[in-house]
């Protein structure tokens, strides 16, 4: 990103967003999301959005997604013993994704998920969080993505369905620890760990031989 | 087809070499005709390093190198506009199209949603959308592709034997036939080699090497790309995607075909106008323009005949934006997907779900649809549980019996990923003007034209009827397999399967094409990829279906616009591992 397009907190200045959202081009469903925003009176609060924000928000919905043993999971009520989507390294990914889709989408989606997490629980502090989502309960974290997931306005169903689903896939996936220089892992991924996968192979001892000894299948079994 | 060549008139077009077009390019190459093949995507030349097995590095739908987007991975993927916005759309740019991400499943389709079917169960199929053609009348086109691939029985894998059991203890017969009949469970006819050698019987890596094994090594990486046997020439690797298998073909042809001509592929090239002159009421196709992605440039060529095989979504966008005629409002419309859905279950032993080839399995039900065995890594596993619709009435963190799962019930359901079990529902759905194609107003044009709008809004009573008894007989299956518990996806509109877009038909009044896969209001242009499917197929996976066609569409071609006679009836097919082939491979370095 270019300096000129930030304000002096880091986040993206309003007119950047929208530029670069319609000039870019944001390419799938998520693409009219900071014009929601803007829609909503938050487009100020989006392009407020510090990297901090957006970080806290989106930690707080990988957890929400993947719960594991970091502070994001501890702080909404459910967490594991294990590492989980943020350990995975999802936050960043999950953002980093965004920003390919279109430039001012994590933005957008950071300060959506805060004004609805407020929307929910408007008396609840942000416990040490820069966005409200991230200090909500499970339950409410659950109400917040729920609501979204089935508003009538297309764009918020996308980040209440489509949003979470990806940051599921970062978090099961390898993305936190491939590195896109040599092609090759830093370490064993989360998701391996918490799926008791044998990780990826070129050849497996599975061969079970051919059903009934059937090697092929027959011609002609089709009469008019 | 002698006269041009030389002349800047090409003797034919191919829009798109994915699973549709590289069969048309084949064909006609190996008939000695000068083809040209468009492809916007990237040609993957060297598999093994350009590829991983990491989902992430593959299929991310925003980032992955299978996705519908530019070759340059840090730029977005291309607009779309979905209605539903939670549609889910799997859709490859590149040479091989959706067949690179594929499992490779090749099954012919129900013989009921054909011309001339009069079997008892006739009035379960969507009989107001029928082939104009018969079944028996594509047989011969089956059989040509099923060589030419070739399509193989499928070995087992630990799964496998978990679903046929399942399958058997629901009362199902097996079906020893290509041709599918009666309900009955049978090995999928997969586009893909048997395994060979040591393929599938080591989990050491240098076991993984051609020749010690040849064909499928059972890695359970169908999905992420198929670059096995590690060293193998591209024409012997194990899933036949049109990138090992008609394309190489086509890039070769004058090598193992006498009198055969090499195809031209050109990647990275997105077409954007499909050119064509109107004398009176009729249209006639005469060419192609399109744009190189790398550097902007724009070209265009002349041709006897246009193949239209960009893809379901793809095509009626190009043939909306190119201002071609479409005088009944059947362009686009009329998309079929299977209406598709997931039931997965737990079970209390190992299955090895991530092992094996993708699917080998299924069971099918003519009248209603069939399921599909279906295995695949942490990733897209994780990622499908948590695309289900989210339900009105659920509360805070518990997973609905049916739809999105997510969290710690999430973590339960994958927590022994090879204990998993999943089957994939494939409804035979109707074909309904309401769903399709058209040119987005919503989103603004991207630097190919205005974008794609897709629509699934609207389901028949039977399609959905049709789907419940399949989703019922998937959990019935799974649970005489032996699950402890099963869980319904309950997916929003989940396109893999995408057909009947540019639609061939009976009727003049409600199809784009006709019979032999031309365009009813242009002349010498024609359309050969699961677009011009004239139906759902009654549930079967529809590559297979495509790729016949595709072949009789080539015969068709060759005969009305170049003079040369049918082959189908009276030769033998080449395969694509015909030992001619793989030195011609090797020769031209591919």
């Amino acid at each position: 990103m270019g300096s000129g397009t930030h304000d002096d907190q880091g986040g993206l200045s309003r007119r950047a967003i929208l530029a670069r959202a319609g000039l870019l081009g944001a390419a799938g469903a998520l693409a009219p999301l900071p014009r929601v925003a803007d829609r909503l009176g938050l487009l100020g609060v989006a392009s407020a959005s510090t990297d901090a924000v957006v970080r806290d928000a989106l930690g707080g919905l990988v957890a929400y997604v993947v719960p594991g043993n970091d502070r994001y999971s501890r702080a909404q009520g459910v967490s594991t013993t294990r590492p989980g989507g943020v350990a995975a390294g999802a936050v960043d990914t999950l953002r980093s994704t965004l920003d390919i889709e279109g430039p001012g989408l994590a933005e957008a989606a950071a300060a959506i998920l805060g004004a609805s997490a407020r929307e929910v629980a408007s008396s609840v502090g942000i416990r040490g969080f820069a966005s409200p989502f991230a200090a909500l309960s499970y339950s409410r974290k659950d109400q917040v993505v729920r609501t979204l997931a089935l508003s009538h306005d297309a764009t918020l169903r996308v980040l209440g369905s489509t949003v979470p689903a990806l940051a599921v896939f970062l978090s099961y996936s390898e993305a936190g620890v491939l590195d896109p220089r040599t092609g090759r892992l830093r370490g064993v991924p989360v998701g391996w760990r918490l799926t008791d996968y044998s990780g990826v192979a070129d050849i497996r001892n599975d061969f079970r031989g051919y059903y009934g000894g059937h090697r092929s299948a027959l011609r002609g079994g089709y009469s008019e | 087809m002698g006269e041009e060549r030389g002349a800047p008139v090409r003797d034919v077009i191919v829009i798109g070499a994915g699973g549709g077009g590289a069969v048309v390019a084949k064909e006609l190459a190996e008939r000695g005709l000068d083809v040209l093949v468009l492809e916007a995507g990237p040609r993957f030349a060297r598999p093994e390093r350009e590829w991983s097995h990491f989902s992430q590095d593959a299929v991310n739908p925003v980032t992955g190198y299978f996705r519908w987007g530019p070759a340059d991975r840090s730029k977005s993927p291309y607009a779309r506009e979905l209605n539903p916005p939670t549609m889910l759309v799997l859709q490859v740019a590149g040479v091989g199209g959706s067949t690179l991400h594929y499992s490779g499943i090749s099954p012919r389709a129900m013989p009921g949603v054909f011309q001339g079917y009069h079997g008892h169960d006739r009035s379960n199929y969507d009989t107001g959308h029928l082939f104009p053609l018969s079944y028996r009348e594509l047989i011969p086109y089956y059989e040509w592709v099923e060589e030419t691939l070739p399509v193989q029985t499928a070995p087992m894998g630990t799964k496998e034997q978990v679903f046929f059991e399942g399958a058997r203890r629901l009362g199902l017969p097996l079906n020893r036939f290509k041709d599918v009949t009666r309900p009955s469970f049978r090995p999928q006819e997969n586009a893909m080699l048997q395994p060979g050698g040591m393929a599938g019987r080591s989990n050491k890596r240098r076991d993984a090497h051609f020749p010690r094994a040849h064909g499928c090594t059972f890695c359970g990486h169908c999905f992420e790309g198929c670059f096995e046997p590690l060293g193998a020439p591209r024409n012997l690797k194990a899933k036949r995607s049109t990138d090992n298998s008609y394309i190489p073909m086509a890039l070769t042809a004058d090598i193992w075909r006498r009198g055969g001509r090499a195809a031209t592929l050109l990647t990275d090239a997105f077409a954007e106008q499909i050119e064509f002159s109107t004398a009176g009421s009729t249209a006639t196709a005469s060419g192609v323009s399109w744009i190189m992605g790398a550097t902007g440039e724009r070209f265009s060529e002349e041709a006897r005949a246009v193949v239209l095989a960009a893809g379901s979504i793809e095509g009626p966008r190009l043939w909306l934006n190119s201002g071609l005629p479409n005088p009944n409002g059947w362009v686009g419309r009329g998309l079929t997907n299977h209406f598709v859905d997931v039931v997965a279950a737990l079970m209390p032993f190992e299955t090895g779900f991530t092992k094996g080839p993708a699917s080998g399995g299924r069971a099918d039900f003519p009248g209603y649809g069939s399921l599909d065995l279906a295995g695949v890594s942490p990733a897209p596993a994780a990622e499908l549980s948590a695309v289900g619709l989210v339900s009105q009435d659920a509360s805070g963190g518990k997973s609905p019996p049916s739809g999105r799962v997510i969290g710690r019930p999430l973590e339960h359901f994958l927590a022994h990923i090879d204990r998993l079990m999943s089957v994939a529902i494939l409804t035979g759905d109707d074909v309904d003007q309401r769903n399709g194609v058209s040119l987005s107003t919503g989103l603004p044009p991207d630097a190919h034209g205005r974008v794609p709008r897709i629509d699934v809004v609207a389901r028949t009573r039977r399609s959905i009827r049709h789907r419940q008894f399949l989703i019922r007989e998937a959990t019935r299956l799974l649970e005489r397999a032996g699950a402890v518990e099963t869980h319904r996806l309950n997916s929003p509109p989940y396109l893999a399967h995408i057909h009947s877009t540019l639609r061939m038909g009976q009727r003049a009044s409600d199809s784009v094409l006709d019979r032999s896969g031309e365009a009813r209001w242009v002349r010498r242009l024609f359309v050969a990829d699961n677009s011009a499917l004239a139906n759902a197929l009654g549930g079967p996976n529809p590559t297979l279906t495509t790729q016949a066609l595709a072949t009789r569409t080539a015969e068709g071609i060759f005969h009305k616009y170049f003079g040369g006679a049918p082959w189908v009836a009276h030769e033998h097919p080449t395969a694509s591992t015909d030992h001619h082939v793989t030195a011609a491979v090797r020769q031209r370095r591919l």
